[in-house]
C-alpha cells in the first residue's frame, strides 16, 4: 500500500513560493510513489483545502510554511514535520523521506 | 484569463545587461515605472529588497522570482528577463541566475490576476519548463514557454 501524507504551503506575501513548494511536494511525493495532498494557504485564499477524512488519512503533516498556519487546529494530535516554505523547492524528495520518517517515529 | 494574458510583450526583455542583483531589480523597476504598473520606483524597489532579505528568491537552476508588495503597485504584473550575463543571488542552489520574473503586486490587488502569477510561479517548478527556458534563443521563446505552458495547468 502506498504511504501517504499531507502538508500545508504558506509564505509570507502568498503569491509564489506557496505555490512552488506546493509543486515541489507533489513531485517529490510522485517520484517516491507516495500520496500527497497539498493545501495552499496563500493570498488568494485556501486551495485544495484538507478535509477531517484527509487529516485522518494522513500518516504525517509537513508544515512548509513561513507563516502560521491558518486553522493549525485541524492537526492536532498528528505527527508534525515543520520545515521552511523554501526547503522543498530546495530538496523536495529530501523533506518526503524526513516526513515518512516522522510517521514511523 | 490565463497566463498567456498576464505575459506582456512590453515586460519581456531578452539579453538584459546587469552586473549585480541590485541591477537587476533597478533596471526592471525602471520599465515598471515607463510602463504604470508602480508610481515610485524607490518604493517599490524597498519592498523587494525587503523580501530579498527575508530569504531567498533564487529558487535554483538559474530561475529567480522576486517580488515586491507596495501601495506603489497600481496592477499585479510580471516582467520576465533573461541576462545575458548570470548574476550571483544566493539563491537555494548557489548557483547564480539567468532568468529573473519579477512580480509586482499592489496591496489589495485583483485576486484572478494574483492566481496566474501563482500559476506562474508553480509552473517554474517544471523541469520540462526549466527545459525550455535553457533553450530559449529570443523573446519570443521566452513568451511561448509560457503560451505551451498554459495546456499542462
Amino acid at each position: 500500500m502506498k504511504r501517504k501524507l499531507i502538508a500545508v504551503t504558506a509564505c509570507a506575501t502568498g503569491v509564489a513560493h506557496t505555490y512552488m513548494a506546493e509543486k515541489a511536494l507533489i513531485k517529490a511525493a510522485k517520484e517516491l510513489g507516495v500520496l500527497i495532498k497539498v493545501e495552499t494557504q496563500g493570498a488568494t485564499g485556501i486551495g485544495n483545502r484538507l478535509t477531517s477524512k484527509d487529516v485522518s488519512i494522513g500518516e504525517a503533516v509537513i508544515f512548509a510554511t513561513d507563516t502560521k498556519v491558518r486553522d493549525a487546529e485541524r492537526f492536532d494530535g498528528k505527527k508534525i514535520l515543520q520545515i521552511g516554505v523554501s526547503e522543498p523547492i530546495k530538496n523536495g524528495k529530501g523533506v518526503i523521506e524526513k516526513a515518512l520518517k516522522v510517521a514511523d517515529e | 484569463m490565463n497566463i498567456s494574458q498576464v505575459i506582456k510583450p512590453n515586460l519581456v526583455l531578452y539579453d538584459l545587461v546587469a552586473n549585480t542583483k541590485k541591477e537587476v531589480i533597478n533596471k526592471l523597476a525602471d520599465l515598471y515605472q515607463k510602463t504604470g504598473v508602480i508610481q515610485e520606483k524607490e518604493a517599490y524597489i524597498i519592498s523587494v529588497m525587503k523580501r530579498e532579505e527575508e530569504g531567498t528568491t533564487g529558487i535554483g537552476d538559474g530561475i529567480a522570482i522576486p517580488h515586491g508588495q507596495s501601495e506603489t503597485v497600481k496592477e499585479s504584473a510580471v516582467v520576465i528577463a533573461k541576462l545575458k550575463e548570470p548574476v550571483e543571488w544566493h539563491s537555494l542552489d548557489d548557483l547564480p541566475v539567468k532568468y529573473v520574473f519579477l512580480l509586482a503586486i499592489p496591496d489589495e490587488g485583483d485576486q484572478e490576476h494574483l492566481k496566474i502569477l501563482s500559476q506562474l510561479a508553480g509552473l517554474l517548478m517544471d523541469d520540462d519548463v526549466r527545459i525550455q527556458l535553457e533553450k530559449s534563443k529570443s523573446k519570443v521563446d521566452l513568451i511561448n514557454i509560457f503560451k505551451k505552458g498554459v495546456d499542462q495547468l
